[in-house]
């Protein structure tokens, strides 16, 4: 396991080295930037009949650059759940894990070489959207819980313009297994590629990755973003199936109210915000979804939600949910408060 | 087989829909943009051939095209600062070495 290993990092690092060998004309790179601490501080709750939780969460993220072409960044994410259950006393349990622990090496204008744990590049929520200072609604989407969150290995990933109006962007991992609770993962190996249409402002992707351990699993996966030249709509979508663990959808749509005529200082800073989403058991449980916190039936849920900017990195945000499932129909009520912070460890003054 | 199935779907759907997109845009670049080019300045256009954008592509188009396709506008951080969030950047939303640079210009400006 470690020669195969071993002879796969190899080959991504003769890539780069060939890939930086081949570059053409060198640009002069800006001055290095300044070591820093970013992350965020939130804090959610969700409310269902029976039952009610409150979320804390951290998650620092250090980003240290080096020289012109490198970078080391790692995110420490700790989240709690606090849980009341009718006739039942609080209970709570921590979560604490490395989100990723990277080293990045930008080998040429178009390509990036990764090592060290990193989020599993599949569709589009698990790697841009599942920061709690990012996503507009508390509650992760169904279909993010079958898909790969985490990955220990090597990435090649990177984006090259095709003409003037398409942005062609990809990247592609391969991830060992380890078994282990702070930055556990699988033998898998996978790939997403993206098309964003610059003038009309629309991403469009396809995902895939294969298990590699346990049984040959294929997890496919389609998204889109595309933001409105005319309004300030942004409108989101993620498909990802899995034929024997399940298969579903989310779509999003986030109006910001800048351009509301009245209650201007308050809407200036709010978003309308609305997600439906369906999830699909597979006619057949071919497996067991395990912790993968699934749906146990056909389900599905569709949230309303505002959000309200006290300051650019102060957000707190409200919604209500309907979830239909098999077990019961019910509301589900969250609330959440995060703060993104962005601090230079040294040297960034200027 | 059936998600051999639906990969080769979504990926004949994938290109229809850019050979749809691409059509539709090729055609409006061509006819809507020539009065922006005549009016931005010789040295304005040199720098964007420089970093490789397109000749009526702006840092702010680079920053709203790809900054606020996942997240809200962020409070302005300094410029060496900044360098460090883009580098971060460029890896995690695929940026291309030029839309990096163009952000910064914006976000440093």
């Amino acid at each position: 396991m470690i020669r195969r290993f071993t002879l796969i990092s190899a080959v991504i690092l003769l890539v780069a080295f060939l890939a930086n060998a081949q570059d053409g004309p060198q640009y002069k790179q800006p001055e290095g930037g300044a070591p820093l601490l970013t992350g965020f501080v939130g804090l959610g709750t969700d409310f269902q009949p029976g039952q009610q939780q409150v979320l804390p969460a951290i998650a620092p993220i250090v980003l240290i650059p080096v020289g012109d072409k490198w970078l080391i960044e790692s995110e420490l994410e700790l989240e709690g759940t606090y849980t009341h259950a009718t006739n039942q006393p609080w209970d709570h349990e921590w979560e604490k894990g490395f989100e990723y622990a990277q080293v990045d090496y930008l080998a040429n204008r178009y390509l990036t070489v990764v090592g060290g744990r990193f989020l599993t590049p599949f569709g589009i929520y698990n790697e841009r959207l599942h920061p709690r200072w990012v996503r507009n609604l508390q509650s992760s989407p169904y279909i993010t819980g079958l898909e790969m969150s985490d990955s220990n290995g090597g990435m090649l990933r990177g984006g090259f313009p095709v003409g003037n109006f398409v942005n062609i962007n990809y990247a592609t991992f391969f991830s060992a297994p380890v078994n282990n609770s702070w930055e556990g993962s699988t033998r898998a190996a996978g790939e997403r590629l993206g098309f964003f249409f610059t003038r009309a402002r629309l991403e469009i992707g396809t995902s895939f990755q294969r298990q590699l351990q346990d049984g040959h699993v294929n997890t496919v996966g389609a998204d889109a973003i595309w933001q409105s030249n005319k309004l300030p709509l942004d409108v989101r979508f993620e498909y990802a199936r899995n034929r024997f663990v399940g298969s579903g959808y989310w779509v999003e749509g986030a109006y910001r109210m800048r351009k509301v005529p009245f209650l201007k200082p308050f809407m200036q800073k709010s978003q309308a915000e609305v997600r439906f989403e369906q999830f699909f058991t597979p006619p057949v449980m071919g497996m067991a979804s395990g912790d993968m916190e699934l749906p146990d039936s056909n389900a599905k849920r569709v949230f309303a939600g505002w959000s309200y900017w006290i300051r650019p990195d102060v957000r707190t945000n409200f919604a209500y949910g309907r979830e239909l499932i098999d077990s019961g129909d019910h509301n589900v009520w969250t609330v959440g408060l995060t703060y993104r912070f962005a601090f230079p460890l040294t040297g960034g003054s200027k | 087989m059936n998600s051999r199935i639906l990969m080769v779907v979504l990926l004949l759907l994938t290109i229809a829909l850019v050979g749809l997109v691409a059509a539709q845009t090729s055609n409006s670049t061509s006819s809507g943009t020539a009065p922006t080019q005549q009016s931005s300045s010789t040295k304005a256009q040199q720098h964007k051939q420089k970093l490789h954008l397109p000749p009526n592509f702006s840092a702010d188009d680079a920053y709203k095209q790809n900054c606020t396709r996942c997240h809200s506008e962020v409070p302005k951080p300094n410029e060496r600062t900044s360098k460090t969030v883009l580098r971060h950047m460029r890896v995690r939303a695929n940026l291309t070495q030029d839309e990096a640079k163009a952000i910064l210009e914006y976000i440093t400006q």
